[in-house]
């Protein structure tokens, strides 16, 4: 919570026997009124252009999301490692990939891309000298543009008097709101008590759903001749 | 307690237990029905069986029962709680001695714990029970000894058996599983001794038996146990009547054997395995506290052990050092954190450690209590370990200094 933002570094951060050297981290900052982190976002996947190239069809471009999740999340987050490809899977079950090509501008399908990206071991920073020490910890975290949504596998039994310090220094001084949820241990738990409703539904409700975190290159091409048109 | 060695924990009490402060390894905390904390304690040997003490104000904690064993040829070392039911392990010094099994109390009424019922595992060849597991209120998971159970070597007389307790008043067996070869007939070939031991005493190292079995209501499929000289299993226990090997593990030898607890962490695929210390002045150095990656069940890989301080420093202050219990994230009033590890290792007291990095577990706190007065040895020896939700941490010395409660800043 610096300067009326949320700033919170997400993804695996250390490597084997390493010091804390950084392999793989994401970084949101969120202040009031930003829009949803969703699958579509750009920034959190930066793939090279010669594999962006590559990528011909929306299946591809959902490996690509798929692949960019799992190289977030550290081998040993096994319940949010899980979680989220069971959260994938959902989406996938649910917005199965056209037929290609030919694919319109917009389809449905691409309602996979506009689901909230789940944000790995995030760390959200505390104003310096809290009692709760410099940061609040989860196992997942989602913003939806309005209230940011951390999810932790276990009962509530599982922090420590400095833990729940943060949890709560970070529910008082957030500058937008902050909801917790304890998402269950077991392999079999249903996806909806994993997860919020709001956001397993949030793809299905989203008003337009767009394209991936990358053009597809022939998306690209329809898009510079829409722009010819000056349609776009 | 002025000399007590310390780094973000602080003593908040100590109870001598009525100078009976010999404590074993069963710790666990009753909500009672008025809401006071009771914490439950196995003695480590006789005269005492087990103590009851309100830890309501962990400032100010109160014995509110204290029993007896039936004779001193018995232990009863172990105990474990859900709700209002308290199991309890009996333990006899010589195969074939009664009572030898489990016992289970009504403890509504903390004060007046009333027996229900007593599930009987004596034999020709059995010494009863060791350590006990009972987070679901339906199974007890032990280290038990069986009419009809003969061991190829007489330390290898405690196999890990399962007790169904649905109903208190009448236990059934509902599952046996030892290691093969163990057993006086098995086909397979009978295990290399680790530390060979001559036979004058049955107790102590040198032992292909069960001590711990963990089995968590989150996977309620899995039973993790430490088999000393065998070293880590995994079980599949989805039907107990037929358990199957899913996983082992084992680092004895070259490591001098003892393995104690296999604790699982759930959200992480992680095991946390401990060796026990069982010979002062560093006679079976190093026992140490192990991280094992289980994300893949049949090929556990350890991947890094936990800091203690040096032998050179506390190998021969006396009595034991290295490691033992840890606070098992067991279901009920139990802090469960899968980042922080919490345990006791004779000697060198009581740690904490951050497992963030399972590749570096850290010492983020401790406290070592000086030698308490009566004690057969020159150190505290912390043997067991138990952490409430509060975080506030419960530990034992095994001779003579009974409970220490502390805080810890973490």
């Amino acid at each position: 919570m610096i300067g009326g933002s949320v700033q919170i570094a997400f993804g695996k951060r250390r490597q084997p026997g390493g010091d804390t050297v950084a392999l793989r981290s994401g970084h949101a900052v969120i202040v009031p009124g930003a829009p949803a982190i969703c699958l579509n976002s750009p920034g959190w996947l930066t793939p090279p252009p010669e594999l962006v190239m590559a990528i011909q069809t929306r299946a591809l471009l959902r490996d690509l999301c798929r692949d960019g999740l799992a190289a977030l999340t550290s081998g040993f987050s096994a319940a949010a490692q899980r979680a989220t490809q069971r959260y994938l899977a959902d989406l996938e079950g649910r917005f199965p990939v056209p037929v290609e090509p030919p694919f319109p501008l917009f389809h449905d399908a691409d309602r996979f891309f506009a689901a909230l990206l789940p944000m790995p071991a995030p760390k959200i920073a505390l104003e310096a000298e809290t009692a709760g020490g410099s940061h609040a910890e989860a196992d997942l975290a989602f913003w939806n543009g309005r209230m940011l949504t951390l999810v932790s596998f276990g009962d509530a039994g599982q922090y420590t008097p400095r833990q729940n310090r943060a949890r709560d220094e970070l529910s008082a001084r957030a500058p937008v709101p902050v909801r917790f949820h304890s998402a269950p241990l077991r392999r079999d738990a249903p996806l909806d008590d994993i997860f919020p409703p709001d956001i397993l539904s949030w793809a299905t409700d989203a008003a337009l759903p767009v394209f991936g975190p990358v053009r597809l290159p022939a998306f690209q091409a329809d898009l510079a001749k829409l722009t010819d048109l000056g349609a776009v | 307690m002025a000399d007590a060695l310390s780094k973000n924990m602080k003593l908040l009490s100590n109870s001598r237990l009525n100078g009976f402060g010999g404590v074993g390894e069963g710790m666990a905390m009753q909500i009672a029905k008025d809401g006071r904390r009771i914490m439950w304690l196995a003695h480590e040997g006789p005269p005492k069986n087990f103590t009851g003490v309100d830890v309501t104000d962990p400032k100010d904690p109160r014995i509110i029962c204290q029993t007896d064993l039936p004779h001193p040829r018995m232990r009863s070392n172990s105990l474990d709680v859900t709700g209002d039911l308290m199991v309890v392990c009996y333990q006899v010094s010589v195969p074939g001695d009664k009572p030898a099994g489990i016992e289970m109390f009504d403890i509504s009424d903390p004060e007046n714990p009333k027996s229900i019922s007593f599930f009987d595992m004596s034999g020709p060849h059995s010494r009863g029970v060791h350590c006990c597991w009972f987070a679901d209120g339906e199974f007890v998971h032990c280290a038990g000894g069986a009419d009809g159970f003969e061991p190829r070597h007489p330390r290898d007389d405690q196999i890990y058996r399962i007790v169904d307790v649905r109903n208190p008043s009448k236990p059934v067996e509902a599952g046996r599983w030892w290691m093969p070869g163990t057993r006086k007939g098995d086909s397979e070939p009978a295990p290399e001794r680790v530390r060979p031991m001559p036979l004058d005493s049955l107790r102590g190292p040198d032992a292909f038996r069960l001590h711990n079995a963990n089995v968590y209501p989150e996977r309620p499929d899995r039973a993790y146990l430490g088999y000393i000289d065998g070293g880590a299993w995994i079980l599949d226990i989805s039907d107990m009547s037929d358990m199957k090997v899913v996983g082992s593990w084992n680092p004895h030898p070259p490591y001098p054997g003892f393995t104690h607890t296999v604790m699982p962490l759930l959200s992480r695929d992680l095991l946390v395995v401990t060796d026990e210390c069982v010979q002062d002045d560093a006679a079976d150095w190093p026992k140490l506290t192990w991280m094992v990656d289980a994300r893949k069940e049949d090929n556990l890989v350890p991947i890094s052990t936990f800091p203690l301080p040096s032998v050179e420093e506390y190998g021969h202050k006396g009595g034991r050092f290295g490691s033992h219990n840890i606070h098992e994230n067991r279901p009920g009033p139990s802090l469960r954190s899968e980042e922080m590890i919490f345990g006791c290792f004779f000697n060198a007291g009581v740690r904490i450690y951050d497992i963030s990095d399972p590749y570096r577990p850290e010492t983020i706190a401790y406290y070592v209590p000086p030698a308490p007065e009566g004690s057969r040895v020159s150190t505290a020896q912390m043997n067991d370990i138990y952490v409430d939700e509060r975080a506030i941490v419960y530990s034992v010395d095994r001779w003579a200094g009974g409970l220490y409660i502390l805080e810890a800043d973490v």
